[in-house]
């Protein structure tokens, strides 16, 4: 048996000193906080993605059917409602649930200044938004809220 | 790998979702222009973004005109382009100058919303997006059409500030909508009807076939006829010989005397509403300082000759007849839009063209001062096989004679050519008729004297009274004294031709072949403009009426003679050409084939609006003819019946004399279109209504 001093080194040692242990664990938890914050910031992305492009249709559907209805008065009184309305109160509001979302709206109506014209021009706007009593953005969020317009002419003016 | 996925998964549906909202943000903007452009033609039907300024200014709404090319940027992020400048310098084919807010898209608007002809739709692809000689042209837009090409476009880059730019496609999001727009309804105070009649309405089809339609080019317009007297269809097929497929006739008596298909709904003529009222002052005339030609006959002779006769049709018949080998005068110099071709025998007209009244006829100085427009063959163009004197069946039991020659004043001039002398008796249906000189210094009219009295009881044609000279120069209208016939046997006048059909002269010792089916009167104004005839007295055309885009103003009678085809060879015959007259309207598609000595009656499609003070009347049947001819209208009939209403005159319809609609024809189709009307109109009206009848997306 040869004497302990003279035995040949094996490498460092089998296993992790505690320190490196824990260090290594921290590390890893703090890979795994920042990643698991990128996924959260993803899926929130997506979340918002798909709220916003609700709020895209919600507001298409919204400004479609109050021109549908505006132009052929249906129902009935709605058309007069719209041509003789012009002020920043809105004309209409009313909420959309769509999955777990409720999706607020508001109508607003003015009449263009257009000299001498017969009939009168219109702008329509539909504002959507999500997640709050009004339109508006939430930290770390960014916009929660989607506006739309557009122009039209009364028909058959007087 | 996994959470790359899904951090890029996030990513791109932020990015998708801008794209989608980018998208509707342009598609709204694209149909906010076609709003916007809509608006703008209610207010002028001339408009083609010439309002060079800035129309509307708001916080969120910027629209600018420059000469024909419009910019509108909604909410500072989202834009609407439209151009009708084809930006190929100022003296190009738009009529526009350059403007300085260029646009670069290929898609260029055509107003065609006031023209009676079709206009091509360019594309801007030369350089600088302009339109050249070159370019494309893929399709047409119909007559009183607009065709919108509205781009849209949203996204960064989008700005008030710089309206000129040109913005790289991957920055924003693009669409081009296209709407053809026709004109509606022109009044929306007029209960439209495809024929309005003051007088009463009928159609008289042969017995056993025919039919008599009515419907509405616009398939959400119902289907009308108003009359403010009777409705009446007789003949026709054995079953039905009425239909108009959920439609309405409203007729004074508040009946509808023929046998319709399916259901009508038959009501009251309100007697105070109104027809399109179209004064004279408010019809598309022909400058009469423009271009013209003197007023006159127009005579086509077998060897191709035009021959010239400065006066006026009836008188030009008396000389004739005197003098059938008269060459007439020189041919006048035709202004530069109206052509004669000599091969075809047709006078072809480009441009409007005023018929101008002379002072008097170097060819027989007792003539009227000419003041008409006729033109015809040598021979005449007769418009049936006889005179259609019937006197057999005169009804008295709902009007005097009086009443009924008053409103049959064609038949009484016959009925009056026939006689022996010119102070004969006769009983009609045990009611007496004489005539006589009123008296001697004034030779030149009758009087009627009704009734059993003496010489001097004198009852007036109006039965309403002492005859005053008011009604002597009406009788005078009605027909003229001819001192030659005075104590002439039947024998002789019809020897003179005077007992044949009406239209028809019998030259003695010409044979001449031409018909009015081998003579032409055409209307070929460029493309997108329209042509107007317009005369001071009657226009009398014994030609086949061929072309679009034109209408003829009358001051007197509408008279057009064998004209029409056989749809069965030519299915797309048709005259685009609109009618107005101040006295009656009559169409007569007779033809006699010289060879054989046949006669049939063509059939004629009629594209346009036919507007009578008086009568309208239709020859295209008869009852010693086996070929009845077909009748078709797309646009409108008024038998206004009086002098239609100004703003400082109004006048109701039947407030004077006649407003009957008379169709004798193997069938009548009517096709009710209001849009034609823009063809007549000397000044478009604002505030049209407009159809969408075609859209498409880019």
């Amino acid at each position: 048996m040869e004497p302990l001093l003279s035995r040949p080194r094996r490498g460092r040692r089998a296993g992790f000193t505690l320190m490196e242990l824990l260090l290594s664990l921290g590390l890893i938890a703090v890979a795994i906080l920042a990643l698991m914050g990128m996924a959260l910031v993803s899926v929130q992305a997506r979340q918002k993605s798909f709220d916003t492009e609700t709020a895209y249709q919600v507001a298409q559907n919204e400004l479609q059917r109050i021109v549908d209805g505006a132009l052929s008065d249906t129902p009935a009184g709605l058309q007069a409602a719209f041509f003789e309305h012009s002020s920043s109160v809105p004309l209409e509001s009313g909420t959309v649930t769509v999955g777990q979302t409720e999706f607020s709206f508001l109508v607003y109506v003015e009449t263009l200044p257009f000299e001498a014209a017969p009939n009168r021009l219109k702008k329509v706007d539909v504002e959507v938004w999500w997640w709050g009593e009004k339109p508006g953005e939430r930290q770390g969020m960014g916009r929660l809220s989607y506006r739309t317009s557009r122009l039209v002419d009364e028909p058959n003016a007087s | 790998m996994f959470l790359g996925a899904v951090s890029e998964v996030g990513r791109r549906s932020l990015l998708m979702t801008g794209s989608s909202s980018q998208r509707a943000a342009a598609e709204a903007a694209a149909e906010s222009g076609l709003q916007y452009a809509l608006a703008r033609l209610r207010q002028d039907p001339n408009w083609r973004g010439q309002g060079n300024a800035t129309i509307i200014n708001t916080d969120e709404l910027l629209v600018v005109e420059d000469e024909g090319n419009v910019v509108g940027v909604l909410n500072g992020n989202s834009r609407f382009r439209i151009r009708f400048n084809y930006q190929d310098g100022d003296d190009g084919g738009d009529s526009l100058p350059d403007p300085a807010l260029r646009i670069d898209h290929r898609y260029v608007s055509v107003n065609n919303i006031l023209f009676g002809t079709d206009r091509p739709v360019p594309r801007g692809d030369g350089p600088g997006a302009a339109v050249t000689a070159s370019s494309e042209k893929p399709y047409t837009v119909p007559e009183f059409t607009v065709c919108l090409l509205v781009q849209g476009q949203a996204g960064s880059g989008i700005s008030r500030d710089n309206l000129s730019s040109d913005i790289a496609s991957r920055r924003v999001s693009s669409t081009v909508f296209e709407g053809f727009y026709r004109v509606g309804d022109i009044s929306g105070l007029v209960l439209d009807a495809a024929s309005m009649s003051a007088g009463e309405f009928t159609a008289e089809l042969p017995n056993g076939s025919g039919m008599v339609t009515v419907d509405s080019r616009d398939s959400s317009r119902q289907p009308r006829i108003r009359s403010k007297s009777k409705v009446s269809v007789g003949g026709g097929a054995s079953g039905a010989n009425y239909l108009s497929e959920a439609g309405q006739v409203l007729s004074g008596d508040k009946t509808l005397d023929a046998r319709p298909e399916g259901s009508v709904d038959v009501a009251q003529e309100d007697s105070d509403a109104g027809f399109y009222d179209l004064a004279w002052e408010d019809v598309n005339h022909a400058d009469a300082a423009g271009a013209s030609m003197p007023a006159g006959t127009y005579v086509w002779w077998d060897d191709g000759s035009l021959h010239f006769y400065d006066m006026n049709y009836p008188d030009y018949v008396k000389f004739i007849k005197s003098n059938p080998t008269h060459e007439g005068v020189g041919l006048p110099e035709f202004p530069a839009g109206v052509k004669v071709d000599y091969g075809s025998k047709k006078i072809v007209i480009e441009s409007d063209v005023y018929i101008k009244p002379g002072t008097g006829s170097t060819l027989d100085g007792a003539a009227a001062a000419p003041e008409d427009f006729a033109v015809l063959p040598r021979e005449g163009a007769p418009e049936s096989p006889d005179s259609g004197i019937d006197l057999t069946n005169i009804d008295t039991t709902n009007q005097t004679l009086s009443t009924y020659f008053f409103e049959n004043r064609e038949t009484l001039r016959q009925f009056l050519l026939t006689t022996t002398g010119p102070t004969a008796d006769w009983n009609v249906d045990g009611g007496q008729v004489d005539f006589y000189y009123e008296n001697a210094d004034n030779p030149s009219t009758f009087a009627i004297k009704l009734g059993s009295g003496g010489a001097n009881d004198v009852r007036d044609p109006l039965g309403n009274g002492t005859m005053n000279y008011n009604e002597y120069e009406l009788l005078e209208s009605i027909f003229y004294y001819d001192p030659s016939l005075a104590g002439q046997s039947q024998e002789y006048l019809d020897a003179q031709g005077l007992l044949g059909a009406e239209g028809e002269i019998d030259l003695p010792g010409i044979e001449d072949a031409l018909s009015p089916q081998n003579l032409g009167l055409e209307f070929r104004p460029a493309e997108g403009s329209t042509a107007v005839l317009t005369a001071e007295g009657d226009v009398r055309i014994g030609a086949r009426l061929e072309g679009e885009g034109g209408s003829i103003t009358s001051g007197g009678e509408i008279r057009v003679v064998g004209f029409g085809a056989d749809f069965a060879a030519d299915p797309d015959a048709e005259s685009g050409v609109s009618m107005y007259a101040k006295g009656n309207i009559t169409f007569s598609t007779y033809n006699v084939d010289k060879a054989t000595g046949l006669g049939s009656f063509q059939d004629v499609k009629v594209k346009g609006v036919v507007y009578t003070w008086g009568n309208l009347q239709t020859k295209m049947g008869h009852e010693d003819v086996n070929d009845w001819g077909n009748f078709a209208l797309e646009g409108a009939l008024v038998a206004y019946g009086g002098q239609p209403g100004t703003a400082e005159e109004p006048g109701a319809p039947g407030s004077g004399e006649g407003g009957r609609v008379e169709l004798r024809a193997a069938s009548a189709h009517l096709t009710f279109d209001p849009a034609y009307l823009m063809g007549l109109m000397g000044t478009p009206p604002s505030n049209l209504e407009m159809t969408r009848s075609l859209w498409n997306r880019y």
